[in-house]
């Protein structure tokens, strides 16, 4: 199992050398000259604007540049400096970072919290009454954008009760808000899969099995098809999870809260390429970690998975020797 | 069967609940802030005394106003997330309200147009500055500055930043007018600029911050950007990026009230700055008692005018927009008369309008009439009134059949589209075919120095000190390759600007201004009126040149912040 963890990790490097040279040549390509965003607005000379050019290293060959930014990149995990103030990318991405994850993190565990029992409940109560209003909820939470939601939360309990702020950070009260919005579109989409996934299983000779031995209805349903139903879930989870990690771009511009997703689309608006490549190799990064870890979680899950693994160890290990 | 119904009367009502609970956020916002908050009566009444409703360019109260009331913290939410506390960065919404409070300068400018020749100048650090020549300055900073982690400032520190500012290139004045300082003493140092230009000295003294050397070379990255050695009258406690920061008042080398430029006072102990990008959020920020002063669009002015619980201010924006047409050969616009059609063909309230706001000023020159230059008269002359029969005639002695000439309008993406689709709108009523090419910020910058890939565009600069100062940054052939802003070479139009700038009587200001209006090479539009709302304790602002002065804000007695 160790194994296979060192091994997957070893493939994120070539993964991120990918990304990160597909990413300083696209940004490469893109119209339009750093030096004349780095020296800010009104106007400048030819004569400034080839200054600027020389000391931010413009002048040099592509594969130059391209070489000293992933060679600082892989050994110091360093993005550089933005071109439009000059701060260190690397540590506007660990500051915000944490708020991006908490926001992530949260809306994940609502949409587990409350997705997982209701699409439990309303595939074992499938087509009754319950199942219907489920449904009709879920798809309505689908079809509201998140950014309208968030308004409407903040009217509400901001404005209207008084009882949480309307934007910023500060203490978990500042995250209540633009969690809920995150998760509740999720939600949905959530709930469904749960549904349709325990579907499939009920309706397997392995709960008829079960139903045979004279098991409660809550040990078939929580002891034996929800395990088995979890891998599709777990996958959508990973998904969306990595997803989020990229920021939650509408929430966050609406809650104020410093995440990735501003700072990205504030780089690609003002053409901080800098900002834009070491945010994507980020963002890239953290999704293939959660990939990974996803992964993981089915060999937990499934016990056929890990036993895949452990085969496959074996198999490299006889090979070995 | 019974079961049955009641079970669809159940969905029903948890359906019709579950609507009732999504609506309850919407409407009756002016209802409630008015219940809340006092009610309309006493906001008219408000109204008619004029206290809430205040334009204001520059104004800064007496020293003994200001600081009768002092407070312990108000909180101030931005439109802007560039959160920077470094001595040297670009300009921004943020660093344009702490640059001052943060960091010292040699001087500092209370108002359009003040000069250091006629004392209009406030030194700060600065305590003598004289001409030796055109380019050569001599100056003597005060011998106890100090910054906030103690380190005493000298003259090389100011060399130092002077020089470093100009490497990094941020500030476009010092890399314009700065060659270089040279240190003649511990307190002493020379200004050596690149050119003799009137009001050069100024933007050297006016934008170069400064830090200690000694602070600046040993600090970190980090530390320089979040926790910095300031050298103005306020230091950073808490700077969160992205989201915010806050400033407390430090002990400041300058203890003597009367010394101090409005920049230094510190009548307030804890100025905390909140992010808040999204407009309708700064709002109810405001609504939610969460910030004490914020920047509100025309959009939410009037439930906040019309409430006693708050105070509106506004006062004209900094920057002012006007229309260039490229007027090279590349151009459709070459030709006077397709200019003049164009400037015919628009109602610039209308642009103004549909820029989101319902006040402001329309110009009747690039520069506004904030300058101690311009001439007043010009004010009253007819600046190209929207006349769409004249337009047409223009076209038709261009050349041109209604629908046949095509205007390539550039544009910035971040500029609001309103005013754009406005004009295309009204120039193609007037038959000119109009297309909008929208650009990012970069790319905008880069196309506007090209002159195959537009006919006219819109931009806007700030107003600094003349109207000619104003006119040299748009006009002169110095600043562009190809003549002017809009490619222009004219040199009837450069001898006019070179008279006017060399003496600037009413008689060369007015050649050059009625020339270049009469060519139409560039058309002045308007800049907006903008509104901040605060919480009514907050008696007065200090706003200089468009930007607030945080710690000159004037107070009622025992004023408690929100937070």
């Amino acid at each position: 199992m160790i194994r296979y963890v060192v091994k997957r990790l070893v493939i994120l490097i070539p993964t991120l050398l990918v990304v990160a040279i597909i990413m300083f040549t696209l940004m490469d390509f893109v119209p339009g000259d750093p030096a004349v965003i780095a020296l800010g607005s009104g106007n400048h000379t030819q004569e400034e604007i080839e200054l600027k050019r020389e000391s931010m290293g413009l002048n040099k060959p592509y594969i130059t540049r391209l070489g000293e930014y992933l060679g600082n990149l892989i050994f110091h995990f360093d993005f550089g400096t933005s071109i439009v103030d000059g701060t260190q990318i690397k540590t506007a991405i660990s500051d915000r970072f944490p708020n991006t994850l908490k926001i992530a993190l949260g809306s994940i565990l609502v949409t587990i919290i409350v997705g997982l029992p209701l699409g439990v409940r309303t595939a074992v109560r499938a087509n009754t009454w319950e199942d219907k209003i489920s449904l009709f909820i879920t798809l309505l939470l689908d079809c509201m954008p998140s950014f309208w939601v968030g308004l409407l939360l903040v009217l509400l309990f901001a404005l209207k009760l008084g009882w949480l702020p309307s934007s910023g950070v500060g203490g978990l009260k500042y995250f209540v808000l633009p969690v809920i919005a995150n998760s509740l579109g999720g939600l949905a989409g959530f709930t469904r899969q749960t549904r349709a996934s325990m579907l499939e299983v009920i309706r397997s000779d392995l709960v008829t099995t079960a139903r045979s031995k004279g098991l409660s209805e809550r040990e078939v349903i929580y002891g034996h098809a929800l395990p088995n139903a979890l891998i599709p879930i777990i996958t959508i989870v990973g998904m969306r999870f990595g997803q989020m990690l990229g920021g939650a771009t509408i929430i966050e511009v609406i809650f104020s809260i410093p995440g990735l997703g501003p700072y990205l689309v504030n780089g690609i608006g003002s053409q901080d390429y800098t900002v834009v490549t070491g945010g994507i190799i980020f963002i890239a990064f953290s999704f293939a970690i959660i990939m990974l870890l996803t992964d993981l979680v089915y060999a937990f899950v499934d016990p056929r998975i890990k036993a895949q693994y452990v085969a496959r160890n074996r198999k490299g290990g006889r090979k070995d020797e | 069967m019974k079961k049955r119904k009641e079970r669809k009367w159940l969905a029903l009502l948890v359906v019709v609940a579950m609507i009732c609970v999504m609506l309850a956020g919407c409407g009756g916002k002016g209802n409630g802030a008015e219940n809340e908050n006092g009610g309309t009566s006493s906001a008219s009444q408000e109204s008619e005394e004029g206290e809430s409703t205040k334009i204001k360019a520059d104004e800064a109260a007496a020293v003994s106003e200001i600081m009768e009331n002092p407070a312990e913290k108000i909180v101030i939410a931005v439109d802007d997330d560039t959160i920077v506390a470094g001595p040297f960065a670009n300009s921004s919404g943020v660093r344009n309200l702490t640059v001052y409070t943060l960091w010292g300068t040699l001087a500092y400018r209370p108002y359009i147009g003040a000069m250091l020749e006629d004392g209009g100048l406030e030194l700060v650090m600065a305590k003598s500055i004289t001409k030796e020549d055109d380019t050569t300055y001599d100056v003597e900073i005060y011998d106890n500055i100090t910054d906030s982690l103690g380190n005493s400032i000298k003259a090389s520190d100011i060399v130092f930043s002077l020089d470093k500012l100009s490497e990094l290139g941020y500030i476009t004045y010092i890399n314009t007018y700065y060659e270089s300082g040279e240190v003649v003493g511990d307190y002493e140092f020379k200004i050596h600029l690149k050119s003799g230009e009137e009001g050069a000295i100024e933007q050297v003294l006016v934008n170069g911050t400064i830090c200690s050397q000694e602070w600046y070379e040993g600090a970190s990255d980090d530390e320089i950007q979040a926790d910095p050695a300031t050298t103005g009258p306020y230091k950073v406690t808490n700077f969160q990026t992205g989201s915010g920061m806050t400033l407390e008042a430090r002990d400041y080398w300058k203890t003597n009230d009367d010394d101090k430029s409005v920049v230094e006072y510190q009548n307030v102990k804890q100025i905390v700055i909140k992010s808040i990008t999204e407009p309708s959020m700064r709002s109810v920020a405001l609504e939610n008692s969460e910030v004490d002063l914020a920047e509100i669009n025309a959009i939410d002015l009037e439930r906040f005018e019309s409430n006693s619980e708050y105070h509106v201010t506004k006062y004209a924006n900094a920057m002012n927009d006007y229309m260039i047409f490229n007027t090279s050969d590349d151009s459709v616009c070459s030709d006077v008369k397709v200019r003049q059609a164009v400037a015919y063909a628009f109602d610039t309230w209308t642009l103004l309008l549909a820029n989101g706001h319902d006040q402001g000023e329309l110009h009747h020159d690039v520069c506004p009439n904030a300058t101690p230059d311009y001439v007043d008269d010009w004010d009253e002359d007819p600046y190209y009134e929207m006349d769409v029969e004249k337009a047409k005639e223009l076209l038709k002695e261009a050349g041109y059949t209604e629908g046949e000439l095509k205007i390539r309008i550039l544009k910035n993406a971040s500029a609001p589209n309103g005013p754009y689709e406005s004009l295309q709108a009204m120039l193609i009523s007037a038959g000119i075919d109009a297309e909008i090419n929208q650009y990012d910020r970069s790319l905008f910058l880069t196309y506007m120095q090209d002159n195959t890939m537009w006919d006219i565009t819109i931009y806007s600069e700030q107003v600094l000190d003349f109207t000619t100062t104003y006119w040299s940054a748009l006009f002169s052939e110095k600043n562009y390759e190809h003549g002017t802003q809009g490619f222009t070479e004219d040199a009837e139009l450069q001898k006019l600007l070179a008279a006017a700038c060399a003496d600037r009587s009413e008689e060369n200001m007015n050649a050059f201004h009625d020339y270049y209006t009469e060519q139409c090479y560039m058309i002045g539009l308007y800049n907006e009126t903008k509104s901040i709302v605060t919480q009514s304790g907050i008696k007065s602002l200090c706003l200089v040149r468009g930007d607030i002065v945080p710690q000159a804000t004037v107070f009622d007695s025992g004023y408690a912040s929100v937070e």
